[in-house]
């Protein structure tokens, strides 16, 4: 059964073109940053500020959808994408913000990521069809009808984007490490200790809040099914995302893990939370099948 | 999982063969190993049917022993962190030479006038930017000493012992409660064993959604009766379950049984059946013609290539789709609608058959888990845990004179972090240099 809300279509059109401008101006600032780390100083606050505008424009067209489907925009591949993006763009502004070296050079890593994301939302559902990224206006299901759904899905985006952030860093290590005449890239690129530092808190940073999601899933389960856990694959892959992390955290405070062994399970917790989101969706059915 | 705080201890005598088994499992190593372990076998168990991987992988003896030997590892690791955490958040290295200072990770040397209260300046500074501040030592070698973030240093206790809160209330949970699930249509009851009372549905509504392509809320009046005392009288609905007694009866969905009559055309004789997708029904003493119910379409409508479908939850067109057998050998595809007899033909005579209605059923899944207040609460101190190791950074300051009495050396070192040392530095570094400009 296809369940759908009516959008006039001035509302419907101001939706896609805000989603396209904020897609379209985040490419912007992906090339803004790829010249930085190409050598060009200057570029490196003017991306910043470009990133700033797609963000604003991003969460204009959160707003919009959010009226259109007459609740909050947090379900589905196409709503949860979009958070999920906009959520790494603001914990991206935010260390920006936050530190008094500003780290530029994750900003050419950190949007690429980001448009690889979009490109989950455009470009790879008509690639492979059998991938469904449906943009339809849908009423909220009587399941999803709780205020834990708000929390769950905000501490997922940012557990997330916290991971995603922790990866971005974590390629400019590897790059780094492995090709030892960068040139210019190499005077724009934090030092190897910056970037370990970085990469640990972002993952901090991504595991609280992971960890937040996975309660509040357990805790709204809980309410709604009569367990807390329910050995679900989605809830599995969470699980084990937030096992690869936690070795990796272990190993870096502990054993003092800095090098290629840190930045590997980075990279595989990375992986992890892809599939998490992605590949658990469409190749591991289970009761979460609510996009 | 224990840290370099502990390898950092000095060794006085050997390790008897009890302490090093001990200080084996409650090792980071261990820990880590278990927990790759664990991610591995549970990404290998997500591959399997669900069913099967529950029933042979994670209630498995070898998965619960895994289980077992984390919670082992989280008891011993947070028992040996009690003691050298304590030392490190409350007995701090105040002192530090000069040499120290310029080793620290983040430090600078702030050129000064030269006075006497040169160290004083950089208390206020300290104080200034959050420090908590103590002046060490005497003459030449006084130091001022600053530090924030105490509380960062008991994290990953917090966190630890968290999980250890969570695991053990699961088991708790699992040892001393149970899961079952039942349910039943209006006026009906059944029996809960496990929790020695039994459940009556007195009303049951079904409720469609204002846009009626949505699945509708099912409400249920339950009573509880233990004997003949009512524990219990509520409504249950999804995401709305009722409890009592630390038990919770929980709406984990609804039914529509398609309600039948057959008439034997000849004598006249009729019955009432209700009966669900997948069952049959049988038409003749020998069972050899029969109808198997496909689908229950409640608001039924017809593709133009005659492929049934809901228009959507409302019961506004109820019509069972099924396929009538004989022996072995398919008849063909039948429509009943409601209050439209149709009569087939059986070596018995023929029978008529009619939809006349439907009940509504719930389902619901009961269980105990006292185990819950420890999972939650264990949940939250996890959150505070881990708020504790990754928001609150532990960071020290020292500043003293610097080698010619013209500057002050200010330094400082980050428990697991430095990110924010040198801005940290810097601010105090503003706060004295705006603080010798007016004197």
């Amino acid at each position: 059964m296809a369940s759908l809300i009516e959008v006039s279509p001035a509302l419907l059109l101001l939706e896609n073109v805000l989603f396209m401008g904020a897609a379209l101006i985040y490419l912007a600032a992906t090339l803004g940053y790829i010249i930085y780390v190409r050598g060009q100083r200057e570029w490196g606050s003017f991306s910043a500020m470009v990133l700033k505008i797609a963000f604003i424009i991003h969460t204009a067209f959160i707003a919009v959808r959010g009226y259109n489907v007459e609740r909050l925009p947090f379900v589905g591949h196409y709503e949860f994408g979009n958070l999920f993006i906009w959520g790494t763009a603001l914990v991206y502004i935010w260390t920006e913000w936050r530190l008094k070296e500003k780290f530029y050079a994750v900003g050419a890593f950190i949007t690429p990521l980001m448009m690889f994301y979009f490109s989950y939302l455009t470009i790879i559902p008509s690639v492979i069809p059998a991938i469904v990224v449906s943009r339809v206006h849908r009423p909220l299901p009587p399941v999803l009808q709780s205020n834990w759904l708000s929390v769950h899905v905000a501490t997922s985006v940012f557990g997330y984007a916290g991971f995603t952030l922790a990866f971005a860093a974590a390629m400019i290590w590897l790059i780094k490490h492995y090709v030892p005449a960068l040139g210019a890239l190499g005077r724009m690129f934090p030092t190897h200790e910056a970037l370990d530092e970085y990469i640990y808190r972002s993952a901090g940073f991504g595991f609280l809040f992971h960890t937040a999601m996975i309660i509040s899933g357990a805790i709204w389960a809980d309410i709604s099914w009569g367990r807390y856990w329910g050995w679900d694959p989605k809830e599995m892959w969470s699980l084990i995302t937030w096992f690869v992390f936690a070795v990796y955290l272990h190993a870096r405070f502990t054993r003092g893990w800095t090098g290629k062994r840190a930045i590997a399970l980075i990279a595989l917790g990375w992986v992890a939370m892809l599939f998490t989101w992605v590949g658990v969706a469409w190749l591991l059915p289970g009761i979460h099948a609510f996009g | 999982m224990t840290d370099t705080i502990n390898a950092k201890l000095p060794e006085n005598k050997p390790e008897s063969p009890l302490q090093q088994t001990l200080r084996f499992f409650g090792s980071m190593q261990f820990g880590i190993f278990l927990l790759l372990l664990l991610a591995v076998i549970s990404a290998y168990a997500t591959l399997q049917e669900m069913e099967q991987a529950i029933d042979y992988i994670y209630s498995s003896w070898w998965y619960l022993s895994i289980l077992s030997f984390i919670s082992l590892n989280l008891l011993l690791c947070t028992v040996q962190r009690i003691r050298p955490m304590f030392r490190l958040a409350f007995q701090p290295s105040k002192s530090s030479s000069i040499a120290d200072i310029r080793n620290m990770p983040a430090h600078s040397e702030v050129p000064t006038k030269m006075h006497s209260d040169q160290l004083d300046t950089a208390a206020q500074a300290f104080k200034s930017v959050g420090l908590r501040v103590s002046v060490e030592g005497a003459g030449a070698g006084r130091i001022v000493f600053g530090e924030r973030g105490r509380l960062g240093y008991f994290g990953s206790f917090v966190t630890h012992l968290s999980l250890l809160v969570i695991l053990l209330g699961a088991l708790y949970g699992v040892v001393t409660g149970y899961e079952v699930t039942n349910g039943g249509w209006i006026d009906s009851s059944f029996v809960v064993q496990e929790g020695g009372f039994e459940v009556h549905m007195t009303d049951i509504r079904m409720v469609q959604e204002e846009n009626p392509v949505m699945r509708p809320r099912v409400y249920t009046d339950v009573t509880v009766r233990r004997g003949e005392e009512v524990i219990a009288q509520d409504t249950v609905s999804i995401n709305y379950p009722v409890r009592f007694g630390g038990n919770t009866i929980y709406h984990s969905t609804f039914l529509l049984f398609p309600v039948f009559r057959l008439t034997d055309v000849k004598t006249g004789e009729s019955g009432t059946s209700r009966f669900m997708e997948g069952d049959r029904i049988y038409l003749d003493a020998q069972r050899t013609t029969y109808i198997n119910i496909v689908k229950f379409y409640t608001n039924f409508s017809m593709h133009p290539d005659g492929t049934p479908y809901n228009i959507d939850y409302r019961t506004d067109r109820p019509v069972v789709g099924g396929v009538l057998m004989r022996g072995r050998e398919t008849v063909g595809n039948v429509l009943l609608p409601r209050n439209k007899a149709q009569v087939f033909a059986t070596p018995d005579g023929d029978v008529e058959v009619m939809l006349t209605g439907y009940d509504l059923a719930t389902v619901f899944s009961v269980s105990k888990n006292l185990g819950r207040p420890f999972l939650f609460g264990g949940s939250l101190l996890l959150l505070l845990g881990l708020y504790m190791s990754f928001f609150i950074t532990p960071e020290r300051y020292y500043a003293s004179k610097g080698e010619n009495d013209h500057s002050l050396l200010i330094g400082g070192r980050g428990y697991r972090s430095r990110l924010f040392l040198a801005s940290t530095l810097q601010r105090i570094e503003s706060e004295i240099k705006r603080r010798e400009e007016a004197k």
